[in-house]
C-alpha cells in the first residue's frame, strides 16, 4: 500500500516536473474574428446600385495534445443578406440551370462537403462552413498532415503559378486565410532551410492533384522546384524569392501539359514575377508581372462578377496574355494605413484601381473602407465588373 | 615589528592592485562588448511586451523572443489577437516572416530591415539586430555620469566606413561596475538627436540583473515613445543553431 502510494507521489512528481516547461506552451488555443462587412455594387452609375451585407465569424481551435501531434480546426459562420442575394436568386429562376445563391455560396471544391447552409430566404443565405480540419503528425524531421488543410506552394505577393492545391482570388480581400483542401501532405525538412514534400489532393469532381516540392536556400534566396499532376495537366515549376540590392524580388513560374493529348497539344507557361521595396519613412512600392503563354491579347473578359469566383485555379489566374500589378502603401500613423492597387491588362486596356483604408479603433477592433474600381470596355478583363465599395468593422479576438 | 612588515606589504599589496586594476581600465569597445554580452547572454530565452504610446492612444505588442549570439533570433507575437501566431525568424543575413492562418513564409528583403516594427518606434533592425553594436562602430570614451545613482561611462559610437547602420553617431551611457547599458542617445548622419532611449528598474532575470523598463522617445515629436518591458529572460539557455530553422519557425508557441 505504502509502495504504490510513493510510486504514485513519485509518479505526480515526474507528472508534475515534466509539466513544469510545457506549462508555457498552451495545450489549446481558440482565436478568430467577427465582423460585419458591407458592400455597393454599382454596375453602371445611371442603373440601380445594389447592396449586400455579410456578418461573418471566423473561429480557430489548435490542439497540441503532445508534441508529436496537433489538430486543427476552422470554421466560417457567414449571414449575406440584400438585394444583391435577391437579385441573383431573382435570375437563378428565370434562367434554368443558373445556381441560385445558396447553391452558390455552399458549393465545396473539396472531396469532402464541409459547406452547409442552416437557413436562406429570398435575400438571406446563412452558412458554415469547415476550411481547416486536418491533423498533423511530427517525428524529429518529418511531418505528415491529413485533412482539410492549407497546402501554400505560393511566393509572389499577388500571383501564385505554383499554388496548385489551392487558388486565391485576388479580389476576394477578405479572405485572407483562404479555403483549404483535402490532402496528405509529407514533408522531410533536410536541412535548417530546405526541405521535400510530396501531396496529394482530390477534389470534388474526384480529380486528382499530386506532386513534390524541393525547396533550398542558396546566395541568400529562397528557391524552390516542383513537378506533378494538377487534375488533367502535368505540371512542372519553379520560384524564387532574394533580393537585388536592398529591393525584395520573386517570382514564379508553372508550365503545363495536357495529360490526354500529350503529344498533340503545346503547354501553357503562366509566370510572375514581383520586386518590392520598402523606405525607411515606412512607404512601400510593389511591382507585380502575370505572364500566361496561352493569354489573349484580345478581349480577356470571362463574364459577370460572380464568374471571376469560380474555378480559379493556376492556369486560369487570368486569360489574358500580361497583367501589370502595382501598389502603393503608407501608414499614416500606426493606426492608419493606406493602400493603392491597381491591376491593368495592356492588351485590352481594362483594369482595376483599389484604393483603401484601415483604421485601428481599439486594440481589437478595425475599420476598413475600402472601393474595387474595375474600368474598361464591355467584354474586356476587367471591364464588365463595375465599381464596389466596402466598408468593414472587425473585431479579433 | 612583525605587523609593521604585515602592514607594508598590505600596502604594496593595495597599491599594486590599485594599479592593475588602473592599468586594466577597460577600453571603450570592451566596455560595449561587455555590456552587450551582459544584455544577451550566449542564448536567451524570454517574454516581452512593447507599449506604442501616443497622445491620444497606446497598442500593446506582446511576444516571446529566442536568441542565439547574434546571428540567430525567432520572435513570436502572442498579442494583439489579429497578428498572435505570427513568427520572424532571423538566421545569418536571411529573415523571414511566418503566417500560420495562411501558411505563408515570406522572405524579408533588406529595404524592409528599416521600417517601423509593427507600427512602434523600433526598426525591424533593431528587433533583431542586424548590426552589430560592437563591431559596426568605432567606440570612445567621452566622459562620465551619474545615472539612477550609477557611475557611468558616456560612450560614444560612430559607424566604420561601409558599415549598414542606421545612424549617424550613438552615445550611451554604461554603468562601470554592473555594466547596464542605462541611456542612449542616437543621432542621424546630419549629427540631429532622433531618438532618446532611457532604462530602468533594475530586476532580477534569470541569472542576472538587468534593467527590466526601456523607453524609446523620438525628440521630434512629443508625446510619442515605445515602451520594451522584459517580463520574463532566461540566459544562457540550452538552444542550438537548430532551433532556428525553417521548420521551428512553424512549430514554436
Amino acid at each position: 500500500m505504502l509502495q504504490r502510494r510513493t510510486s504514485f507521489l513519485s509518479f505526480a512528481l515526474i507528472l508534475l516536473l515534466c509539466s513544469g516547461p510545457l506549462q508555457a506552451q498552451k495545450k489549446f488555443m481558440a482565436s478568430g474574428h467577427l465582423e460585419t462587412l458591407e458592400m455597393v455594387w454599382i454596375e453602371e452609375f445611371d442603373k440601380p446600385w445594389q447592396t449586400m451585407g455579410t456578418i461573418y465569424n471566423r473561429l480557430d481551435f489548435n490542439w497540441y495534445p503532445n508534441q508529436h501531434l496537433t489538430f486543427r480546426l476552422g470554421i466560417r459562420n457567414l449571414l449575406d443578406y440584400g438585394q444583391i442575394v435577391g437579385n441573383i436568386n431573382n435570375l437563378a429562376k428565370t434562367i434554368p440551370g443558373q445556381d441560385d445563391y445558396k447553391s452558390f455560396v455552399t458549393l465545396d471544391d473539396g472531396y469532402f462537403d464541409l459547406k452547409k447552409a442552416w437557413a436562406s430566404g429570398n435575400s438571406y443565405t446563412l452558412y458554415s462552413n469547415i476550411d481547416r480540419l486536418y491533423g498533423q503528425l511530427t517525428f524529429g524531421n518529418f511531418e505528415a498532415s491529413l485533412g482539410r488543410q492549407r497546402i501554400n506552394w505560393g511566393i509572389n505577393l499577388v500571383w501564385n503559378p505554383n499554388d496548385i492545391f489551392n487558388t486565391f482570388n485576388y479580389f476576394n480581400f477578405d479572405y485572407v486565410e483562404r479555403p483549404g483542401c483535402d490532402a496528405v501532405r509529407l514533408q522531410y525538412y533536410t536541412g535548417m532551410t530546405s526541405s521535400v514534400q510530396t501531396a496529394f489532393k482530390v477534389n470534388h469532381e474526384n480529380k486528382i492533384t499530386v506532386a513534390g516540392m524541393y525547396k533550398f536556400n542558396r546566395w541568400n534566396y529562397d528557391f524552390q522546384l516542383m513537378g506533378g499532376l494538377m487534375n488533367d495537366d502535368y505540371v512542372l515549376g519553379l520560384g524564387w524569392a532574394g533580393q537585388i540590392e536592398k529591393a525584395g524580388f520573386n517570382g514564379e513560374a508553372s508550365y503545363f501539359h495536357s495529360k490526354e493529348n500529350f503529344s498533340d497539344s503545346t503547354g501553357q507557361l503562366m509566370a510572375s514575377i514581383g520586386a518590392n521595396y520598402t523606405l525607411r519613412s515606412s512607404w512601400y512600392f510593389q511591382l507585380s508581372v502575370l505572364y500566361n503563354s496561352k493569354g489573349t491579347t484580345g478581349k480577356a473578359g470571362r463574364g459577370n462578377l460572380f464568374a471571376m469566383n469560380l474555378d480559379i485555379n493556376p492556369k486560369t489566374i487570368t486569360l489574358a496574355r500580361y497583367n501589370i500589378f502595382g501598389q502603393v502603401s503608407y501608414p499614416i500613423t500606426p493606426l492608419i494605413s493606406a493602400d493603392l492597387s491597381g491591376i491593368f491588362n495592356p492588351s485590352d486596356k481594362s483594369g482595376f484601381i483599389g484604393p483603401s483604408v484601415e483604421i485601428s479603433l481599439k486594440q481589437n477592433l478595425s475599420f476598413l473602407v475600402m472601393a474595387q474600381w474595375f474600368t474598361g470596355k464591355s467584354e474586356t478583363e476587367y471591364g464588365d465588373y463595375g465599381k464596389i465599395f466596402y466598408t468593414r468593422l472587425k473585431w479579433s479576438f | 615589528m612583525r605587523i609593521k612588515a604585515i602592514f607594508t606589504l598590505l600596502l604594496f599589496i593595495m597599491i599594486g592592485m590599485g594599479f592593475i586594476s588602473h592599468a586594466q581600465e577597460p577600453t571603450a569597445k570592451e566596455i560595449v562588448q561587455t555590456a552587450t554580452d551582459k544584455l544577451n547572454g550566449k542564448s536567451s530565452r524570454g517574454e516581452m511586451k512593447m507599449t506604442i504610446i501616443r497622445p491620444e492612444w497606446s497598442r500593446e505588442i506582446s511576444m516571446k523572443v529566442w536568441s542565439l549570439g547574434t546571428e540567430y533570433y525567432m520572435i513570436y507575437i502572442t498579442a494583439p489577437a489579429r497578428e498572435r501566431g505570427q513568427v520572424f525568424l532571423k538566421r545569418h543575413e536571411d529573415m523571414w516572416n511566418y503566417m500560420p492562418n495562411i501558411d505563408r513564409m515570406i522572405k524579408i528583403p533588406p529595404s524592409m530591415m528599416m521600417q517601423s516594427w509593427m507600427g512602434s518606434d523600433f526598426t525591424n533592425n533593431d528587433l533583431v539586430k542586424v548590426s552589430s553594436m560592437v563591431e559596426d562602430y568605432n567606440h570612445s570614451i567621452i566622459g562620465q555620469d551619474s545615472l539612477l545613482e550609477y557611475d557611468c561611462w558616456i560612450i560614444q559610437f560612430d559607424p566604420k566606413p561601409n558599415a549598414a547602420v542606421v545612424w549617424g553617431k550613438i552615445e550611451m551611457w554604461i554603468s562601470k561596475e554592473e555594466y547596464y547599458e542605462l541611456k542612449a542617445k542616437y543621432y542621424d548622419e546630419d549629427d540631429k538627436l532622433v531618438n532618446k532611449e532611457t532604462m530602468s528598474d533594475i530586476e532580477q532575470m534569470g541569472d542576472r540583473r538587468l534593467p527590466s523598463h526601456m523607453e524609446m522617445v523620438p525628440v521630434d515629436e512629443e508625446g510619442h515613445k515605445t515602451v520594451m518591458d522584459f517580463i520574463e529572460m532566461k540566459f544562457n539557455v540550452d538552444l542550438q543553431p537548430e532551433f532556428f530553422s525553417i521548420q521551428n519557425m512553424k512549430r514554436v508557441r
